[in-house]
């Protein structure tokens, strides 16, 4: 169950290194993946949401509403890390660069 | 720039929780996205929209999905929960097996008469050719006129330059297609070959399967080696795969070659169909005595193809374009000449419009029995839903939430649908065998070819799945939508009006595609019976077409002319035979030729002093072997021969053009040139013909005597004056008596070759007319099925009419104009879509463009009177109620 939980397809770690950084709001996490220009495609609205909802299940990602200085306006869902979601990226990271450790002779 | 306004309204399609929850979030997303793409351009926009409509598309899927699927739970529970769905389905479905076959067969129809086209259409246009790679890096390159019409072919030499030029990474090879004659046993046969140049092989990047391909060093121009590449096919059925044949001989066109290798399996070229039998040096598919051709700048012969790596479609254009005019000033053209490139499809670019065009016709036709089929279950389904009524309401009422109901129904019609996709795929299976079987009467090596892969079954599969849910959702949500208590009490105020109305929609629907169906069949059957009867300007009856390609044996001009006199004067002798012509481009046999004659003194523009013709060489026999009667002056003599004064017969069409109202007879023009071509005296006028398709309007045409110039390929027309058994063979061996070498390319009765342009409104016809019959038969079903609904539904309110004593035969005409208003509304709507259709079938229709009161009314009437069978029953049933039962029920 854990093990399943925690184990990261390489869109979800993207996305939730975006938030390493601090809480985004989903139209931040979108910008973001676009600059960090990563090769990966772009994602539509409704798929990046479908992802952030998946990652809130598993406990890796929370949300919360936050009403910004326009009052009229809906509020804002602001996503960031949980303490399980932070380890996650954190094991995640140190297997990929494990893994760019082995193959750095192809780098030279 | 704003959002575009479609992708806030979509999310009224979506469960109201999932819009509560996403929609403004997704709103924002979308807005900034299309903020960024709008500073970016137009392009840009239109990405992002169509990922936006992709990405609004995928979600509302799931949302809805999810949403069926009920509150969360656990994944496993998931696909129990579909089991038991479908399992449940399932059960109620084999409890009615005759329904279940019947609906499967019908929704089989549906779904195999789309798939089967589309797996045309993927076979022609999309699979890639076997032993090709990479397409996507293929370019095809043609050159453009001087009007901007483009497709034309390059000389030898304007494709050494561009192949020369085009600097790196495209590499460019040329080919030509040419008339074969092979001996690969005792005599020899026609095919077609294809010349390449060296690196044809290795641009398209096809590998040998023995031996080796041709490569740069075999092409060498005029002193190209002779040497030969065959394809598979034709090494294992013509030397049963002897696998010592590389170093062989093979004659090719009377000269010997030797058999390099052989190519790998399946490959037969980059034309989609086109299966070459064999390859050589494209500077040897010309004859001999014709190879000067290969320094000529302006004899154009040669098609391109080639392999563009890094450089993109406008580059190499803008590339090209500017090699193709700096040549062409250097060889004198006045003009900028500029070449057209395009991505490469196996379809040729010359063709692929009109292909697409049939196989869109097809495909429309295909689509409206397949809305047919699944408008009529989809009623169907209604009223299993209603005869359900009682089972749901209860299950309702217990609590079941309404979408878990909706699932169940959903269910059903989902698997009855996929039973349906796999009965059309074997459908389309069979049907794609059937129709790569179509053989051609010329000798040209077609291969057709249309799998049912992935791709195809993933249409099949996609359609039956959109279908089922489209169609079954509709009855699903309108039998879980009526008021409890009244399907309960199981009447009441009027529960199924929606239903009713849903069924009415639906019948109205297929009525409507039927009388589409019907009337198109009529349109085709009309335009095929006046193609029939179309006055040709010839008569083809009783007559045979002999044709022989003499270039094969590169015959000299004395050579064609000794042999055709030889030939016709052998052939009248024959049982039978009355009169004998002979002529290059025999008229609707899908080939012509086209030059420019010009009057002196008269301004240079077209229509005015000079004039676009088609044209043949003709025999003096070939007038009379047609029947062509010469209206003024004089046909050809054998007096019009080489050295004789230049002679032309010009038809009544080009005469009335360049002589309004005066006698042409007698007047010189001049020939081939737009501008100080030799003059020609016109000697007789023949009435105008159709010579290229039947539809065609008037065309100007001339024709010229086969003597005074140099056919390279004749085809003889035998006038026989009854059916002579055997009569092809004789014909064979008249030819072989004179030299055995020569291979004929056509054998044929002369209505069969016309019969072949009339082959594409043959199957359109036969398709739409057999669908129309589907068509009727299913929506007949479909009125009667609505009809009988209405009587049960209304029970009460017609016995209380009759129990106050209205005349059975009001009751009567209640039901029966409640049918009437149904068939006439689809009616309308069926002949407004096939009006509006049939201009767009003009090209299929041999000139027929509207839909003539004529068929309006017939189409009318049978749906009519196969409507008022449809009706009659329910009416009568409704008249004979008893009223005093029909009351005590209650």
């Amino acid at each position: 169950m854990t093990t399943d939980r925690l184990s990261l397809g390489a869109r979800e770690f993207e996305i939730l290194v975006t938030l390493v950084a601090g809480p985004r709001h989903g139209y931040g996490i979108m910008q973001e993946l676009r600059e960090s220009d990563s090769g990966g495609r772009v994602l539509g609205p409704g798929t990046l949401y479908r992802v952030l909802r998946d990652l809130a299940g598993r406990g890796l990602i929370t949300s919360v509403d936050v009403r910004e200085d326009d009052p009229g306006g809906p509020p804002r869902r602001y996503y960031r890390l949980t303490a399980l979601g932070q380890r996650a990226v954190a094991a995640e990271a140190r297997r990929l660069s494990g893994l760019l450790e082995r193959a750095r002779p192809l780098l030279q | 720039m704003q959002l575009p306004a479609w992708y806030r309204r979509v999310f009224g399609w979506y469960p109201s929780r999932f819009r509560r929850d996403a929609e403004p979030e997704l709103i924002e997303m979308a807005e900034a996205e299309w903020l960024a793409a709008s500073r970016r351009g137009r392009w840009a926009r239109v990405r992002v929209a169509t990922r936006l409509a992709a990405d609004h598309g995928v979600t509302l899927v799931r949302a809805w999905l999810a949403e069926l699927a009920g509150p969360r739970v656990a994944r496993a529970g998931w696909a129990d929960r579909y089991r038991e769905d479908f399992r449940y389905a399932w059960r109620g479905l084999s409890r009615t097996p005759g329904f279940l076959a019947v609906a499967v067969a019908i929704i089989g129809l549906g779904v195999g008469a789309t798939t089967t086209i589309i797996s045309v259409g993927n076979g022609l246009f999309l699979r890639v050719p076997a032993g090709i790679a990479r397409a996507d890096e293929l370019v095809t390159v043609h050159e453009q006129s001087r009007d901007g019409s483009s497709f034309h072919s390059f000389s030898y030499l304007d494709y050494r330059d561009l192949a020369r030029e085009a600097g790196d990474g495209i590499q460019l090879a040329a080919y030509n297609m040419f008339a074969a004659s092979v001996v690969y046993g005792a005599e020899p046969e026609a095919t077609l070959g294809l010349g390449v140049t060296g690196n044809y092989f290795s641009v398209l990047g096809a590998v040998p399967h023995l031996g080796r391909l041709l490569a740069p060093a075999d092409d060498q121009g005029a002193g190209s080696a002779r040497v030969a590449v065959l394809s598979y096919g034709t090494w294992q059925r013509r030397f049963a795969a002897d696998s010592s044949l590389v170093g062989r001989r093979l004659t090719v066109n009377g000269e010997p070659y030797t058999i390099v290798g052989i190519a790998e399996p399946g490959f037969g070229g980059h034309v989609a169909a086109f299966d070459s039998e064999v390859w050589v040096p494209v500077a040897l598919s010309l004859g001999p005595s014709r190879r000067a051709v290969l320094d000529q700048r302006r004899s154009s012969w040669l098609e391109i193809i080639g392999r563009a790596t890094g450089a993109g479609l406008p580059a190499v254009t803008t590339r090209l374009s500017a090699i193709s005019t700096e040549t062409g000033r250097a060889a004198g053209l006045d003009w900028d000449r500029t070449v057209d490139v395009r991505r490469y499809s196996p379809v040729p670019a010359q063709i692929f419009l009109p292909i697409l065009g049939f196989l869109g016709l097809l495909l429309l036709l295909g689509s409206l029995i397949l809305l047919i089929s699944s408008t009529n279950i989809a009623g169907v389904m209604v009223a299993r839903a209603v005869a359900r009524g009682r089972e749901t309401a209860v299950r309702l009422a217990i609590g079941a939430n309404r979408w878990v109901v909706i699932r169940h129904l959903l269910a059903e019609n989902l698997l009855l649908f996929l039973f349906g996709g796999v009965a059309g795929t074997a459908f389309a299976w069979v049907a794609t065998r059937l129709i790569s079987r179509i053989e051609l009467p010329f000798p040209v090596p077609l291969r057709f070819e249309f799998p049912v892969d992935g791709r195809v079954l993933a249409v099949a599969f996609g359609v039956s799945l959109l279908t089922g849910i489209g169609f079954g959702l509709m009855p699903a949500l309108q039998a879980t939508r009526a008021s409890l208590a009244g399907s309960l009490r199981d009447h009441g105020s009027d529960p199924g009006a929606g239903r009713f109305r849903l069924r009415a929609v639906l019948v109205t629907a297929q009525v409507a595609a039927s009388a589409l169906l019907i009337v198109v069949a009529s349109l085709f059957v009309r335009a095929l019976d006046r193609a029939q009867r179309l006055d040709l300007g010839f008569e083809p009856a009783n007559v045979r077409v002999v044709g022989i390609e003499f270039s094969v044996l590169d015959y000299q001009a004395a050579e064609v002319r000794a042999f055709a006199a030889a030939f016709e004067e052998r052939a009248r002798t024959l049982p039978g035979v009355r009169q004998v012509g002979a002529t290059d481009v025999p008229p609707l046999t899908l080939a012509n030729q086209t030059s420019v004659v010009s009057v002196e003194g008269r301004p240079r523009t077209e229509g005015v002093g000079y004039f676009g013709v088609d044209f043949a060489r003709v025999t003096p026999g070939y007038f009379g072997a047609l029947s062509i009667p010469i209206v003024r002056g004089r046909g050809f003599s054998e007096e019009d021969r080489s050295g004789a004064p230049a002679v032309m017969v010009i038809n009544e069409a080009l005469a009335g053009r360049l002589w309004p109202g005066e006698d042409p007879v007698g007047r010189v023009i001049h020939w081939g040139q737009i501008e100080g071509g030799p003059p020609v005296t016109i000697v007789g006028v023949v009435p105008t013909g159709k010579y290229r398709s039947l539809g065609e309007d008037p065309r100007d045409a001339v024709f010229l005597p086969a003597a005074q110039d140099q056919p390279r390929r004749l085809s003889f027309v035998l006038k026989t004056d009854r059916l002579v058994p055997g009569f092809s063979r004789t014909v064979a061996e008249a030819v072989r008596a004179l030299d055995p070498n020569l291979a004929i390319a056509t054998n044929d009765a002369y209505p069969d070759l016309i019969g072949l342009s009339l082959l594409p409104s043959r199957i359109a016809a036969w398709l739409a007319g057999g669908f129309a019959l589907v068509g009727l038969v299913l929506s007949t079903m479909g009125l009667y099925g609505v009809l009988s609904y209405l009587v049960v539904r209304r029970r009460r309110e017609l016995g209380i009419r009759l129990a106050l004593g209205a005349e059975a035969g009001l009751v009567r005409r209640l039901v029966l104009r409640e049918g009437v208003r149904l068939t006439v509304v689809g009616l309308g709507l069926g002949v407004g879509g096939a009006m509006l259709l049939a201009r767009a079938l003009r090209s299929f229709l041999f000139g027929l463009d509207s839909v003539d009161p004529l068929v309006v009314m017939g189409a009318s009437g049978l749906l009519l009177a196969a409507a008022a069978l449809a009706c009659d029953l329910p009416a009568r049933r409704a008249a004979a109620m008893d009223p005093v039962e029909v009351l005590r029920d209650d």
